[in-house]
């Protein structure tokens, strides 16, 4: 929120800290100023402008509409003549001597208007160079030195601190509750701005009724009425605030009830009283099929069982959040009635909500103004419409109050003070503090506590915690002295399954980086048709998704690194490698079951083209073999044990090149594989993608073995070669089993040293294989004479099993 | 004679046999013939007595210098000479060629700045805690004194499955969680995506963070300042300005930001502190008694402080990011800086 320091001065009198203190205060005092924005220097080019007041103004002899003013600009006292009607003797305005330059036209001279010398000007906002305004002469402040210059003024005329309010102090969003606040943390003179009203002597209710029909979501509900206004725009001054504090100036009535608003934070609204009909205002709930043109133009269809206010007929506005077009102020308006009112703040949230409408007024109503300063705001807005529009004041207020409260009192224990804030503050210190802040704090009969009775404008303190916090906010945060306590270990509870499971997620990405692959996070949101590539059934659908495709919670990993190769291919990247870890979502299987998160990893490897190395190490294409050696080789990293590799088709990959994994032989814990072509062409991949998924939790839960010693051979082993050609149909695992299994006890391992499937030397559907097969004892050195019996029995089994072709 | 033309001759005379020089005796041959004590330079020293006396330091300076000159010349010579022999006087090798690697991914850096929280934290105490993302509408907010219409809900738009189903907006939750499950003393912490609606540069509809929660008979709020300055100055250097400020949070009472003093400025205010001299890093507080009323927990016997902490944010800070999209965009020209 804008806080001019201007307008505070109504409040704090006597304050003249500079803007940067004075926003530290207001920080340190939970109130974070974000910015401090100086009314700028205006650098217009004027020279010889200078503030100047008006000391006598008369009539010019010979012209109505100008006036012969006599000007005291600190050096002297100088003849003027001036047309601007609202140039009043004692006010201050700036000036242009003679000499003066002026943005908008030259230099000013010596003149003599219908036979009247005139010494200099009085300058327009136009003329200055602020606005368009040429309405009339700027004021200023009327405790503004006269003889500054213009230049030099500028950085004076104000600040504005732009205020973080927390949601829990509605009181502070406005002027009235900043200053009350400032006052306590500087210490300053508080001062209630008087209100001196005029009434009239026709009484209120004899042109207004007020019914108020809906005493629950309205408590109070005040009026006021003006007769004979005159709309029109608003003087300097008013227009200047409300600029500075962020507002449009509107006209005359609107723009006094929005700087009520922001002066004392309760919002009003003036209706054009000649449109209610019947001069009788409800306060109702909207019925079915009822609508509302508000001020801004558009018509809406009012939801039944919203807060209204009506006339005799029908709605006129929004209660609380926005007005009607119908009885909107308007140029020809001359009789007003003024709403203050207190509403319900969870009414008024609904309506906001119901309607989609938000305003300043309604953000202050949803969060809670305060029900005593409604009249307070009432008569200071009458005031002001009286000064600057004129008009007769109906004598007396309406006041409906049916839900009038008494004060909140709350019991605070001082020795709880300490227990929560660590630091001994003194009774009479907590005393003075509450005071300052204007609470009724009451020493009870023991001394050990205070009784505090609430004022109405902080609804917000509930509990006793809440007075402490107020104790240690207006104390200061800085003067508690940090302390730690025993950080003696206390490994009682240790959650020793989430620390494994969370240092397992970290040695899964450490092993994987370690394979090339580059950590990526990407949004656990996709679109609902991407989360359909991997994984089939349901999904749960987000009911407000930030933008069309980030609707679904992902089944998978995968489509988010899809999205990460396409964009790093669209930035020439080549070699692309990436993993992410992370959770997938699906919904509960029946109706109570639970919402299903799994930790997941899952990676995808692409290359464009190999990349340019001199030793071409990584030449090769990347291709299935590679992608299944890294998991391998990740496996072992995690002592994972018992995975095995099946070729089975899985959606969105490619079949006969992709496969599921897993543990034990019956726990599918993952996927792998080539992803399939009409996936990478949604995606608008060109190259080859290979990539995995696995389910980190099954994994983390079964798959780790538990490390054992065993005692191994003191002497070598032998390693003997065996090639042969094989019908290319039988797999590299069932020949290896059987070799394995020729031996149990003297074969100890059987690398695959070689394939070849080319035309030349292997006949057609038949390929060639070399295994070296590792032969060890357990106990003795083998002899030449052993293994070749072993070796012979392997050769013999591979014949009979497979009818393979030994190559000698 | 004319010395300086003599010396020029004797400096290309043995660069000329360094050329063809192989073996050592080569180089002890010439060490000999221009630096023994028969050596030409030695010759040329002992003319010293024809060159007028004025002129002799001079002359002397200028013989030491070339003296300096062949001796280094003829050792580095020799020593490249011997290396090369070592190789087998073969192909020589070029060391400064690539070594043949296969370079290794990089861990994305809101995990780098997570592990650095986490590993403070540990060192602290706390223990790892974790739950949901999709939570339920009492843990997110009820349980946390946010009920239904609260204005601390507009603070946080959030993401729906259903009225009751929400995608966490915060890791609080993991604080109820916890103390369903456990008695007091405890000393938790709980990192993880959180969401939020919102999108620009300084939001993203998720993102990461770390809740802590210690509680026990006799915390206090100067605990909650005591630790938190601990691990501020280890996560952002010893001597960092900390700063406590009064805030709202509707889970505690009473309530603070922490800032830190602006690293890019030192607190003389800049565009990246708004001109405060201030960064905030986190948000704290006493947890407030309704929460401990809710897991039945005696709040007249304990009190417990917890904060928060937006891992992106903190990373931003590190590493100097001024976008937090960038997180997620996952471009490798990004990613590789870390």
């Amino acid at each position: 929120m804008k806080i001019s320091l201007n307008i505070l001065r109504k409040f704090l009198p006597e304050l003249r800290n500079p803007s940067r203190e004075i926003a530290e205060v207001l920080t340190m005092g939970g109130f974070e100023v974000e910015e401090i924005i100086p009314v700028k220097a205006h650098s217009s080019g004027a020279t010889g402008v200078v503030t100047a007041q008006v000391t006598r103004v008369e009539k010019h002899p010979q012209a109505d509409r100008l006036w012969v003013c006599e000007v005291d600009d600190g050096q002297g006292t100088h003849q003027v003549v001036c047309g601007a009607p609202n140039v009043k003797s004692g006010m201050k305005y700036l000036f242009a001597r003679v000499g003066a330059k002026i943005p908008s036209g030259g230099e000013i001279k010596k003149a003599r208007i219908r036979g009247v010398d005139s010494n200099g000007m009085l300058l327009s906002r136009a003329e200055l160079g602020i606005s368009d305004d040429h309405s009339g002469i700027m004021e200023i402040h009327n405790d503004t030195k006269i003889g500054i210059d213009f230049n030099e003024l500028d950085s004076d005329i104000d600040v504005i601190l732009e205020v973080n309010v927390t949601p829990n102090r509605p009181d502070c969003l406005s002027h009235l509750g900043i200053a009350r606040e400032l006052s306590v943390l500087l210490g300053a003179t508080f001062v209630v701005p008087e209100i001196k009203l005029k009434e009239d002597d026709q009484d209120v209710s004899q042109s207004a009724r007020v019914r108020l029909l809906a005493p629950e979501a309205c408590p109070r509900y005040c009026g006021r009425v003006i007769h004979g206004v005159k709309i029109g725009q608003s003087p300097d001054w008013l227009k200047k605030d409300l600029e500075r504090i962020g507002q449009r100036s509107i006209n005359n009535i609107v723009d006094a009830t929005n700087y009520v608003l922001f002066l004392l934070g309760q919002p009003l609204h003036a209706f054009d009283f000649s449109r209610v009909q019947g001069g009788e205002i409800q306060i109702r709930e909207s019925q079915a099929g009822e609508k509302l043109v508000t001020i801004d133009h558009a018509e809406r269809e009012l939801p039944p069982g919203i807060l209204v206010i009506a006339d005799r007929e029908k709605p006129i506005a929004l209660a609380g959040v926005m007005g009607g077009a119908e009885t909107e102020v308007k140029d020809e308006t001359r009789d007003i009635f003024l709403e203050s009112a207190w509403f319900e703040p969870r009414s008024i949230r609904q309506s906001s909500k119901a309607t989609k409408l938000a305003s300043e007024s309604s953000l202050r109503f949803a969060r809670g103004v305060d029900p005593e300063g409604v009249t307070v705001a009432l008569d200071y807005a009458a005031m002001l419409i009286l000064q600057i529009a004129g008009g007769k004041l109906a004598r007396g207020s309406i006041d409906s109050y049916p839900g009038k409260k008494s004060a909140g009192k709350l019991f605070l224990n001082l020795p709880e003070v300490q227990r929560v804030l660590g630091v001994s503050i003194p009774p009479e210190e907590s005393l003075r503090i509450f005071t300052r802040l204007g609470f009724r704090p009451e020493k009870s009969g023991d001394g050990s506590g205070l009784e505090i009775t609430i004022p109405s404008f902080r609804q917000d303190l509930k509990e006793p915690v809440d007075l402490i916090e107020e104790i240690a906010r207006v104390y200061g945060y800085g003067k508690i002295p940090p302390t730690l306590p025993g950080l003696q270990a206390d490994q009682r509870q240790f959650n020793a399954r989430e620390r494994k499971s969370f240092d397992f997620g970290k040695k899964v990405r450490e092993l994987f980086s370690g394979q090339g692959f580059s950590q990526v996070i990407t949004y656990s949101f996709i679109s609902s048709s991407e989360n359909q590539i991997f994984s089939e059934g349901e999904e749960l659908k987000i009911s407000n998704p930030l933008s069309e495709g980030m609707e679904a919670m992902r089944k998978s990993l995968l489509p988010g690194l899809l999205n990460t190769v396409a964009h790093n291919l669209r930035r020439k990247f080549n070699d692309l490698r990436f993993f992410e870890l992370g959770r997938t979502f699906r919904p509960g299987a029946g109706k109570k079951a639970e919402i299903q998160e799994t930790n997941r990893v899952a990676g995808m490897a692409a290359r464009v083209k190999s990349p340019d190395g001199w030793r071409r190490l990584l030449a090769q294409e990347f291709d299935i073999y590679h992608l299944k050696g890294i998991l391998e080789n990740v496996f072992v990293g995690l002592d994972l044990e018992n995975i095995d590799f099946r070729e089975m088709p899985q959606r969105g990959f490619e079949p006969g090149l992709s496969g599921g994994i897993f543990w034990d032989s019956r726990f599918e814990v993952g996927q792998f594989g080539l992803i399939a072509e009409s996936v990478r062409t949604r995606y608008e991949i060109e190259p080859a993608v290979f990539a995995f998924e696995l389910d980190l939790d099954t994994l983390f839960s079964r798959g780790i073995r538990s490390k054992k010693f065993s005692s191994f051979p003191r002497h070598p082993g032998v390693e003997w070669d065996i090639a042969f050609f094989v019908d290319h149909t039988i797999t590299y695992d069932e020949i290896r089993k059987v070799i394995l299994e020729s031996d149990r006890n003297l074969i100890k391992d059987a690398t695959l040293i070689d394939l070849y499937r080319g035309k030349e030397q292997v006949e057609a559907g038949k390929k060639s294989l070399a295994f070296r097969i590792y032969y060890l004892s357990p106990d003795h050195t083998l002899t030449d004479e052993e293994v070749r019996a072993v070796h012979r029995r392997v050769a013999d089994n591979l014949r009979r099993k497979f009818s393979v072709a030994i190559r000698e | 004679m004319d010395w300086e033309k003599k010396l020029g001759e004797l400096e290309s005379q043995v660069s000329e046999l360094l050329a063809q020089a192989q073996k050592a005796e080569d180089f002890f041959r010439i060490k000999q013939q221009f630096l023994g004590k028969q050596g030409e330079i030695a010759g040329l020293l002992r003319g010293i007595r024809e060159i007028s006396p004025e002129l002799r330091p001079i002359f002397g300076q200028r013989i030491n210098q070339a003296k300096q000159l062949l001796e280094d010349r003829i050792a580095e010579a020799s020593r490249q000479a011997e290396s090369r022999q070592a190789r087998g006087g073969g192909e020589t090798q070029d060391l400064t060629l690539p070594g043949v690697w296969n370079p290794p991914g990089r861990i994305h850096p809101i995990s780098q700045a997570l592990d650095e929280i986490c590993e403070i934290l540990e060192d602290l105490g706390f223990q790892i805690a974790d739950g949901p993302e999709i939570e339920t509408d009492f843990y997110n907010f009820e349980a946390l004194n946010i009920p239904k219409g609260h204005p601390a809900r507009e603070m946080q738009d959030s993401f729906y499955i259903d009225d009751e189903i929400v995608l966490r907006t915060q890791t609080s939750p993991v604080q109820i969680r916890v103390m369903e499950k456990q008695k007091p003393p405890l000393r938790i912490y709980a990192p993880g995506r959180v969401y939020r609606r919102d999108m620009d540069v300084s939001h993203t509809p998720m993102f990461h963070q770390v809740e802590g929660l210690w509680v026990d008979g006799g915390i206090t709020f100067s605990d909650l300042k005591g630790v938190l300055m601990l691990f501020a100055e280890r996560l952002f250097g010893e001597g960092t300005p900390v700063r406590f400020r009064p805030s709202f949070f509707p889970f505690t009472e009473p309530s603070a930001e922490v800032d830190i003093g602006c690293r890019i400025c030192r607190g003389e205010g800049c565009r990246v502190c708004g001109n405060s001299g201030w960064l905030e890093i986190l948000g704290a507080g006493m947890v407030h008694p309704g929460l401990f009323r809710r897991v039945e927990y005696d709040p007249a016997e304990y009190t417990g402080f917890a904060f928060g902490l937006g891992v992106e944010r903190i990373a931003m800070l590190k590493f100097g990011i001024n976008d937090i999209r960038l997180f997620f965009e996952n471009d490798l020209h990004f990613l590789k800086q870390f």
